[in-house]
C-alpha cells in the first residue's frame, strides 16, 4: 500500500500534521487562558514592549464605531502607516499605506483608497469581519516597517518576515516568508508568499518553497533565495526565546521583521503557527520537538535562561533535511 | 494520561451502547432492518356547517378496531367544541358540543388505519339480535310480502338475503320494491332496507357503512354492504347480487340506519372525507414496536413518544451520525468546509428537497446571495445591516425560486423553503470575505468542499437503515460518542496532508 508507506515515512521523518500538532502540542501545552495574550495583537504588543522587545510604534487604536472619525487625526501628518485588526488571522484585513495620493491613501499593492473607504474598512474590522469567530474587534494603526535593504530583491512589495516556532522557549524551527506579486505583498504562504527555511546555527536561508514546490530563485525578481544571510540572527533568536516568558504558551510562533532603522521588530505571536515551515526547511518538526522534550526531562536547568535556550537550539538544530522528494 | 481517560470513557460508552443494542437484538429480537412498509391510511373527515348562533352539537361515528383494521392516533380539531363520547347500539359516537356556534363552523376528525396483511376470519356474530325496523302500514306490508316471497327461494339466511337484494336491485323494480326504497336506489338504501326486512323475519342482519381504502378518490365515496348472521359469524355481501364479494379494501366505519354525522343547531352540514396512504416510517415503527412483547422505557424509549415527536427524533437521532462523518471528513480526510456544522444542516435540508434539487437550489441561492453581497461591498454598509440585507436577499431568492418552480410545475423547487436561511446567509458572508481576501478560487473551492461534505452526510443520514437503526436503537448514540471521543485524540495525518507533505517523505526506507 503506497499510502501506508507514505504515512509511515512521514512519521519516521517526524513530520507534524495538524492533528498531531493540535493533540500533542497545542492542546496540551497551550493553556486556554493565555490565548488572549497572542490572539489580541494589542496585548502581545504591550507585553513585548514591557520586556524590551521592539514592536512597531502604535499610532492609535480604534475600538468603537464612533471613534472611527478620529482616524484622520491619528494619521495626520503621517505619510505611511499600517491598519490591522487586533485579532485578525492569516493576515486578513491588513492595509499597508505607503503614501498619500491627494486626499486618498496609496496602498502597498498600488491601489488608492479614499478616506471614506478607509473608514469603511475600519468599521468592518470593528464589526469582526476579519477576527476569529467574528467577534467585535479593534483596529490598530501603527508604524509601517521599512524593511532592511537586504530584502529588496527577494521580496516583492510587502514586508518579508521571519517566523520562529518556539517550544518552551527553545527556538525549534525558523523560516522567512517572502511576499510575491502573487501574494499581493502579503507574507502568508497560503496566499502565495515564498517560504524559505533558515539554518538555525548560521542564520542562512536554506531551500525555498512556493505553493508547496521547491524553488531556488524568486519567481518575480529571479534573485537566488537560498544562502542569504539574515542579519541580526542572534537577536532574533533571543527575542524568540524570551517570547515564552511573555505568554507561557508552550508551543507558539513568533513573527518578526527587520526594520532598516530599528533592527528586529516583533509583529505578532501565534498560538497556532502553521506547518508549512516544515516544507520550507525540508524537515519535520516532530523530531526537534522531541529533542526539546527529552532535554526538559533530563536537564531542565540547562534551558532556564533565554541565552541557554538559544545555545541549545543552535547546537541541536543544525539542518538535517530529509532527501527532499521533488514534487 | 489524557489518552487513557479518553480511551476509558470511550470504552465505557461503547460497551454500554453495544450491550443494550445486543440485548435488544438477541434477546428481544428487535428487527435489524426496517420491515416492509405496512398499509397505513390517514383519514381526515371535515364537517362544515353554518351555526345558527346557539349551541350546536356534532355527532359522528368513531370507527373501532376489527381483526383486520387497527385504528391509531385519533384526533379531533374543533375549536370551541367540547368532546364527549357515547355508546349507541350502532357503535361509539363522538359528541362535539359547542356553546355558541354562529357563522361557518368546521370540525376535523382524523385517524389512521392500519390494515393487517393476514386474511382475517369472519367476525363472530353477537348473540344480540337486530331490532326490527319501525315501519308503518304500507311499507310494513310490502316488506312482509317481499319476505314471504323470498323465503321460499332459499334455505339459509344468506340465500334469503341474496334473493331480497336481487328483487330490490332489479333493473325494473316492481311496486313492492318501489314502496320500500322510495325514490332512492343507492346501495346505502338497498342494504338498509334489506337488513330491515331480514330483521322482520327474525334474521340478524345489519347494514355496514365505510370507505374504500383505495388511492385516487377525490372525494372519497362511502361504501355500503350487508352483514347477515349465519352459523355464528357475520357474512358480508354487497348490495350487488352479481358481485356479492365485499372487497378487502372496504373499511367498516359505522353500522345501522343513521348517517355518519348528525349536526344539531346548524344548517347545511357538509361532510368531506379525504384519505391518503401514509408512507411515514415512524408510524410503521410504532406498530412494529407494539408487537415486541417486552416493552419498557429502556427498550422502547422512542416509540413511547407521541407520533409527531417521534418524527422529530427520527431526524434528530441521525444527526450525530452525520456529525461523526463530518468529523472524519474534516480531521481524518482533511476536507475544508464553511462553518463547523453547516454541511450537516444543509444535509438535513437535502432530506426534504432530495439530493439533486438540494444541490441545485443551494448553489443557486448561494450564487445569488454572493453576487448581491459582492456588489454590496460598493455600498459600504456596516456589518450587521449588511448581514441583514444578505439574509433578506436569501429569503427573497428562496421565495423567488419556489414561485418560479411552481410556475414551471417543478415540485422539487418548492421545498427550498426548508433551507436554513441563517446558515445560508453566514455561508454567503464567509464566502465573500474569502473571495475578497484570498480570491475566487479559494472561495469556490471551500464552497464545493462544503457541498461534498453535505452530500456525503445526506447520503448517510437519509439511508433507511441508518434511520431505522438509530431510532430503534438510540443507544447507538453512545457508540457514536465513543468514536467521536477517540477521534478527538487522533493525532495521525489527514489524508490531504499526506499529499501536502509528500516532499518530506524522502529518506528512510
Amino acid at each position: 500500500m503506497e499510502i501506508v508507506d507514505l504515512y509511515r515515512r512521514l512519521r519516521a521523518n517526524g513530520v507534524l500534521g495538524l492533528n498531531w500538532r493540535n493533540a500533542e502540542f497545542q492542546l496540551v501545552h497551550n493553556r486556554r487562558k493565555f490565548f488572549p495574550l497572542v490572539d489580541d495583537k494589542l496585548k502581545s504588543k504591550r507585553l513585548a514592549e514591557a520586556a524590551g522587545i521592539a514592536v512597531p510604534d502604535l499610532f492609535g487604536v480604534i475600538e468603537y464605531p464612533h471613534e472611527v472619525r478620529t482616524f484622520e487625526s491619528i494619521v495626520a501628518g503621517r505619510e505611511d502607516f499600517v491598519v490591522k485588526p487586533a485579532e485578525g488571522s492569516g493576515g486578513d484585513g491588513i492595509l499597508v499605506v505607503v503614501g498619500r495620493d491627494g486626499s486618498g491613501f496609496r496602498l502597498a499593492n498600488g491601489a488608492v483608497m479614499s478616506v471614506d473607504e478607509m473608514r469603511f474598512h475600519i468599521n468592518n474590522i470593528l464589526a469582526g469581519t476579519f477576527s476569529l469567530g467574528g467577534q467585535p474587534d479593534k483596529a490598530l494603526i501603527e508604524y509601517r516597517i521599512r524593511f532592511d535593504p537586504l530584502f529588496k530583491d527577494i521580496a516583492f512589495q510587502g514586508v518579508p518576515d521571519i517566523r520562529i516556532i518556539v517550544f518552551f522557549g527553545v527556538p525549534v524551527m525558523t523560516m522567512t516568508r517572502l511576499p510575491t506579486e502573487k501574494s499581493s505583498g502579503k507574507a502568508n504562504l497560503h496566499q502565495g508568499a515564498i517560504g524559505a527555511g533558515i539554518d538555525m546555527t548560521t542564520g542562512r536561508t536554506l531551500n525555498a518553497v512556493w505553493h508547496d514546490r521547491i524553488i531556488t530563485r524568486h519567481p518575480d525578481t529571479d534573485v537566488p533565495v537560498s544562502g542569504v544571510q539574515i542579519p541580526h540572527w542572534d537577536t532574533l533568536l533571543h527575542h524568540a526565546a524570551r517570547s515564552y516568558d511573555l505568554t507561557h504558551l508552550g508551543y507558539q510562533g513568533i513573527d518578526m521583521v527587520l526594520d532598516s532603522e530599528r533592527g528586529p521588530v516583533m509583529l505578532e505571536l501565534n498560538a497556532r503557527p502553521g506547518l508549512s515551515i516544515q516544507i520550507a526547511n525540508g524537515e519535520g518538526l516532530g523530531l526537534r520537538l522531541g529533542a526539546v522534550e527529552a532535554r526538559l526531562r533530563d536537564a531542565p536547568d540547562t534551558l532556564d535562561s533565554a541565552p541557554d535556550r538559544v545555545r541549545f537550539a543552535k547546537a541541536a538544530f543544525a539542518p538535517r533535511p530529509v532527501a527532499l522528494a521533488q514534487a | 494520561m489524557k489518552n487513557r481517560a479518553v480511551y476509558l470513557l470511550a470504552a465505557v460508552f461503547a460497551a454500554a451502547g453495544l450491550a443494550l443494542f445486543a440485548y435488544k437484538v438477541l434477546a428481544l429480537e428487535f428487527p435489524l432492518t426496517p420491515g416492509d412498509v405496512p398499509e397505513i391510511w390517514e383519514v381526515e373527515t371535515r364537517v362544515t356547517f353554518t351555526g345558527s348562533g346557539g349551541p350546536a352539537t356534532v355527532r359522528l361515528f368513531i370507527p373501532r378496531n376489527t381483526r383486520t383494521y387497527t385504528i391509531l392516533d385519533q384526533s379531533f380539531v374543533s375549536r370551541g367544541y367540547a368532546l364527549t363520547t357515547e355508546l349507541t347500539p350502532d357503535g361509539r359516537m363522538a359528541k362535539l358540543t359547542g356553546r355558541q356556534a354562529s357563522g361557518p363552523q368546521t370540525v376535523y376528525f382524523r385517524f389512521l388505519i392500519h390494515r393487517a396483511d393476514t386474511a382475517s376470519p369472519l367476525p363472530n356474530a353477537e348473540p344480540a339480535t337486530v331490532q326490527p325496523p319501525e315501519w308503518k302500514a304500507r311499507r310494513l306490508e310490502a316488506a312482509r310480502a317481499l319476505l314471504d316471497q323470498t323465503r321460499g327461494e332459499g334455505e339459509s339466511a344468506t340465500e334469503i338475503a341474496t334473493a331480497l337484494l336481487k328483487r330490490l336491485t332489479a333493473p325494473a323494480p316492481d311496486d313492492v320494491a318501489r314502496t320500500l326504497l322510495g325514490n332512492t336506489s343507492g346501495a346505502d338504501r338497498v342494504v338498509g332496507v334489506t337488513a330491515g326486512i331480514l330483521a322482520l323475519g327474525g334474521i340478524s342482519a345489519r347494514s355496514v357503512h365505510g370507505i374504500a381504502l383505495e388511492e385516487g378518490q377525490r372525494p372519497v365515496r362511502t361504501v355500503h354492504w350487508l352483514e347477515v348472521a349465519e352459523g355464528g359469524v357475520w357474512r358480508r355481501m354487497t348490495a350487488d347480487p352479481a358481485a356479492p364479494q365485499v372487497p378487502a379494501t372496504w373499511f367498516p366505519w359505522w353500522r345501522g340506519g343513521i348517517k355518519l354525522i348528525q349536526v344539531d343547531g346548524g344548517g347545511s352540514p357538509k361532510v368531506r372525507i379525504t384519505i391518503e396512504r401514509a408512507a411515514d416510517q415512524s408510524i410503521v415503527e410504532s406498530l412494529s414496536a407494539d408487537s415486541v412483547q417486552t416493552k419498557n422505557l429502556l427498550t422502547s424509549a422512542m416509540t413511547s413518544l407521541p407520533l409527531e415527536v417521534q418524527q422529530v427524533y427520527r431526524v434528530l437521532l441521525v444527526v450525530p451520525l452525520g456529525v461523526l462523518l463530518l468529523v472524519i471528513l474534516r480531521n481524518v480526510v482533511g476536507l475544508k468546509s464553511f462553518g463547523t456544522f453547516m454541511p450537516v444542516l444543509i444535509a438535513l435540508a437535502f432530506r426534504e428537497t432530495q439530493l439533486l434539487w438540494g444541490i441545485l437550489l443551494f448553489t443557486m441561492i448561494v450564487a445569488i446571495g454572493l453576487a448581491v453581497r459582492l456588489w454590496m461591498e460598493n455600498l459600504r454598509l456596516l456589518v450587521v445591516p449588511r448581514l441583514a440585507a444578505v439574509l433578506i436577499v436569501v429569503v427573497g431568492a428562496m421565495a423567488a425560486l419556489s414561485i418560479a418552480s411552481a410556475q414551471l410545475g417543478l415540485a422539487g423547487g418548492l421545498s427550498v423553503a426548508l433551507f436554513p436561511m441563517v446558515i445560508l446567509t453566514m455561508t454567503v458572508e464567509r464566502m465573500s470575505v474569502i473571495w475578497d481576501e484570498r480570491g475566487p478560487r479559494d472561495a469556490v473551492q471551500q464552497g464545493v468542499g462544503s457541498l461534498i461534505v453535505a452530500t456525503a452526510c445526506y447520503l448517510l443520514m437519509s439511508h433507511p437503515l441508518t434511520e431505522h437503526m438509530f431510532f430503534q436503537f438510540p443507544e447507538l448514540l453512545l457508540v457514536v460518542l465513543a468514536v467521536v471521543l477517540l477521534l478527538g485524540r487522533y493525532s495521525g495525518y489527514r489524508l490531504t496532508e499526506l499529499y501536502r507533505f509528500r516532499p518530506l517523505s524522502g529518506g528512510g526506507s
